[in-house]
């Protein structure tokens, strides 16, 4: 069982204030939904526990491995326990879907016989079998997303963050990626950042709000919902309001 | 790990093969690499051009498909190194075959040779094209794809255009394209212009890479102290690698070239002694035309020659004190180019006197004159009358006489018409006068 | 207006080219020897305003395309056609700027030199879009100067016409026809909105 610890952390980008000062969190296995408006800094979390930006002070751990100020070393041990999948994904040219996956397979540190022999599960996860021919760069919006997914899944990473993963996508999109979720064992930390509240109930385990770079919540999907008046009886609507009550201080 | 039929640098190697093979059937004059594996070789410099273009603009798409992805190398488990590897070497296979290709067709050109295959050149130029995957691995990390792409191939070409006939001598072997100008049957490469290619190019790579470390958060500018600080070392390798490639060219000449040692000559026993070098006979042994020619014009009044050579060098006397002879003798030449070669050696070395600028141009004139005397006077003795034809050539008497001034075509035609005895008495005199900048007298022909 | 300028870079464009009008401007006699294996034949060169052109040429191609994407294509204006009037406008800018120039020093010959190089390249890079080669479009200017470069010369050493690029003469008719021909089908390619080697699709950008 793996958790990612974030202790003490600072960052901002130069031309900005701080993002985040002195950010505590922790994300416990299972499935994870990231809340917060836009601009709370919810994908900068994300890429600072992706190491793909590093804080200016504090520390994110996953196990043992350490995600900051770290030798090259170390960093690589992290980097494969992690899988990462941002919003703006793009797929690089001139591979079809199978090959852009083993790509991402020997990118993580995999083996070219083992990237080779688990691309086919990664692209049978998400759905891209028959598209697995396919020149990466024309798939449509959401396929691509799809794509990304699987180079993020194929080295089975204990840690699986996805940025806005369903942003953009029409509903049957959307609900292919609740069921991709829905895979993910439970022993894995998968942390999904969205804005959208209507998932989160039967989806996801624990909630965290994020607004303006703190945390305002960190728990299991019961207890936020909990949050709404006892007479709402319908999840979403909990979830909506809770997720309000949060964000805007208003129930 | 990417598969070979995605890669940019396979689609085009064949075009660029057959690029290669267009420029050398169409360019390169056998002449000038007959029987000479070491000029061949060096000759292929300049389809540097072709490999390094390759090179470059592969180098530049294959990094650029990585730069404009978002999701894969940002998390890499890799390291830079290792991706960039996996990127490059389709790239420089492919730009190592293209140049192997160019040798390839010279040394066929070239036919049998007795010099060995020249590695050092070919290792050099080889290194060469490493200098210009890093301008593509930079320029493709740096900019966008649609802007390092053509930046990569304009700045590779004009990299190997410019340095070529660069003022400042050694920069042009930093960029190798020089190389072409060597080598000859008596000069042989000078090392330390294939050590500054070789010095320069690897540090370039590596000074270029470390900067493309610096670049690579898609903006102009490097983000963070660590970017800045590659950027620095990149550059700080980059100048140290040039540095240290002009320190090692810097004695090196226009022509990347060594005289070879003359215990490499194979001398006859004839008299007088001919010395060539094993290139100049590959194609037909005419040291004993050399020494004829001597003869015969020694026995027409010319200075006795007691030695032939063929070296290089400007500090070379084309005729010493001493009788030693310095003739031009290429492998294949027939026998009336060889006799030519000799004959015009006293017209030649006359020619060479130092005589100030208040001399009159004539002096020129009439060594050539002379020089057709020479060729005339040996070929009647030497040569049957099927390899005489064409000989003498007067076609630059006609040509250096302007209107007006002395018709050294017409004082060829009145000093044919001697007898032989006046004849060698005006050889004689005229090489004595033309070696101390006197003008002759002309022949009682007035002027054209 | 605004917009068709500011997503085509106009500031970066606009200062690529007074830069390579001024450089190639006072450059502009200058001829720079280029590699050649017989050089018993005479030394190539290539007129020095030749590359600074080439700069503007590419600068220019990939900062125009980057305002394209495959949703313009679909839009009421042409989008084609602005970009094509923004690359007419770079050539005239460099006019402007080299005969600014040509004032100042004194040589006002290059101007038309320099215009005629950059309305080549572009025009070398609007028909390589016309004819379908979108992502790589600023690439086919580049390699038209190396293959004229590299076999410019026949085996007497005599510069081959279609290697105007080389030659200082205005009259040289190739390049008149090249940028007539390429004006020409690049005002097809702006009616069309798409490739002129057939296809429903627009431009792949």
């Amino acid at each position: 069982m793996k958790n990612i610890e974030i202790s003490g952390v600072d960052y901002g980008y130069a031309s900005e204030s701080k993002i985040f000062q002195n950010l505590d969190v922790s994300f416990l296995p299972g499935r994870t939904a990231l809340l917060g408006p836009n601009g709370a800094g919810k994908s900068t979390l994300i890429s600072l526990m992706a190491s793909v930006l590093s804080p200016s002070a504090g520390t994110i751990e996953i196990t043992r491995a350490n995600g900051n100020r770290i030798t090259s070393r170390q960093l690589r041990k992290f980097r494969r326990l992690v899988a990462w999948l941002p919003q703006d994904f793009s797929p690089v040219a001139g591979l079809s879907v199978m090959e852009h996956v083993m790509y991402a397979g020997w990118l993580k540190g995999m083996s070219r016989r083992l990237a080779k022999h688990e691309a086919p599960w990664a692209v049978h996860a998400v759905g891209l079998d028959e598209l697995s021919g396919k020149k990466a760069t024309e798939l449509s919006g959401g396929q691509q997303r799809r794509l990304g997914l699987a180079g993020a899944l194929v080295h089975r990473a204990g840690v699986v963050l996805l940025d806005e993963p369903t942003a953009g996508l029409d509903p049957g999109q959307r609900d292919r990626f609740r069921r991709i979720l829905a895979t993910l064992s439970d022993e894995h930390v998968t942390v999904v950042s969205t804005h959208q509240t209507e998932d989160i109930d039967g989806s996801f385990d624990h909630v965290v709000v994020l607004v303006d770079g703190s945390i305002r919540f960190n728990g299991s999907v019961s207890e936020f919902m909990n949050v709404a008046p006892a007479n709402i009886t319908d999840p979403r609507d909990r979830v909506r309001i809770a997720y309000a009550a949060f964000v805007e201080g208003e129930i | 790990m990417l598969p070979v039929t995605r890669r940019p640098a396979w689609w085009l190697l064949a075009p660029a093969i057959g690029l290669v093979v267009l420029y050398v059937q169409q360019y390169v004059p056998s002449l000038q690499i007959i029987a000479q594996r070491e000029a061949a070789v060096a000759a292929s410099a300049l389809l540097l051009i072709f490999s390094a273009s390759l090179v470059s603009t592969t180098a530049a798409l294959e990094v650029g498909r990585d730069r404009a992805s978002c999701g894969m190398t940002e998390v890499s488990v890799r390291s830079k190194i290792e991706v960039v590897a996996v990127r490059l070497w389709p790239c420089l296979v492919a730009g190592t075959i293209v140049q192997m290709s160019g040798i390839f067709v010279l040394l066929d050109k070239a036919g049998s040779a007795p010099d060995r295959f020249p590695v050092l050149i070919t290792v050099g130029l080889l290194c060469a094209l490493l200098f210009h995957a890093g301008i593509g691995v930079f320029l493709g990390t740096w900019l966008r794809p649609r802007f390092a792409v053509p930046f990569a191939l304009a700045l590779s070409y004009l990299w190997l255009g410019f340095a070529w006939s660069f003022d400042f001598v050694p920069v042009r072997y930093l960029a190798g394209l020089a190389l072409e100008g060597c080598c000859s049957p008596s000069e042989t490469v000078d090392i330390s212009a294939v050590v500054a290619l070789i010095v320069f190019s690897l540090a370039g790579f590596v000074g270029l890479v470390l900067m493309a470390g610096g670049v690579d958060s898609r903006k102009l500018r490097p983000r963070g102290n660590r970017n800045w600080l590659r950027l620095v070392a990149g550059i700080a390798t980059l100048g140290l690698g040039t540095s240290l490639g002009l320190f090692a060219a810097r004695d090196v000449g226009v022509n990347p070239v060594v005289a070879r040692p003359l215990a490499d000559a194979q001398c006859s026993n004839s008299v007088p002694e001919v010395c060539l070098f094993s290139t100049q006979l590959a194609r037909g042994d005419t040291r004993h035309v050399y020494a004829d020619t001597f003869t015969v014009l020694a026995a027409r009044g010319m200075p006795k020659v007691t030695q032939v050579f063929s070296i290089s060098g400007d500090h070379e006397p084309v005729l010493s004190a001493q009788g030693v002879a310095n003739v031009v003798a290429a492998p294949g030449q027939s026998r009336s180019a060889a006799l030519e070669s000799a004959a015009s050696t006293f017209a030649v070395a006359a020619s060479n006197t130092e005589c100030g600028d208040d001399v009159s141009t004539d002096i020129y004139g009439w060594s050539e004159v002379l020089k057709v005397w020479s060729v005339q006077a040996a070929a009647l003795q030497i040569l049957d009358s099927e390899e005489r034809e064409g000989i003498p050539d007067t076609s630059f008497l006609e040509l250096i006489s302007e209107p007006g001034e002395t018709d050294f075509a017409q004082q060829w035609q009145v000093l044919s018409g001697f007898d032989e005895q006046s004849q060698n008495d005006w050889a004689a005199s005229t090489y004595r006068q033309l070696s101390q900048c006197q003008v002759p007298a002309q022949l009682g022909v007035g002027p054209r | 207006m605004k917009w068709a300028l500011n997503t085509r870079h106009y500031w970066l464009i606009a200062s690529v080219v007074i830069v390579a009008g001024v450089v190639g401007t006072v450059s502009g006699n200058v001829d720079l020897p280029i590699p050649f294996m017989s050089a018993l034949l005479g030394t190539s060169t290539m007129p020095a305003p030749v590359i600074p052109s080439l700069v503007v040429a590419i600068v220019a191609g990939g900062s125009i395309q980057s305002a394209e994407m495959l949703w313009t294509f679909a839009s009421v204006r042409n989008v084609v056609a602005h970009s094509m009037a923004l690359a007419a406008a770079v050539v005239l800018l460099v006019f402007v700027v080299s005969s600014t120039t040509g004032i100042l020093v004194g040589d006002s010959a290059v101007a038309v030199l320099l215009t005629r190089d950059v309305a080549g390249f572009l025009v070398l890079w609007s028909v390589s879009r016309a004819l379908g080669i979108e992502r790589f479009a600023s690439l086919v200017p580049v390699v038209y100067l190396l293959i004229a470069a590299i076999f410019a010369r026949n085996s007497l050493g005599q510069t081959r016409g279609w290697a105007w690029i080389l030659d200082r003469d205005l009259g040289n008719l190739w390049a008149v026809y090249t940028i007539f021909l390429g004006t020409l089908l690049t005002l097809l390619f702006v009616l069309r909105r798409r490739s002129l080697l057939g296809g429903a699709k627009g431009p792949k950008v």
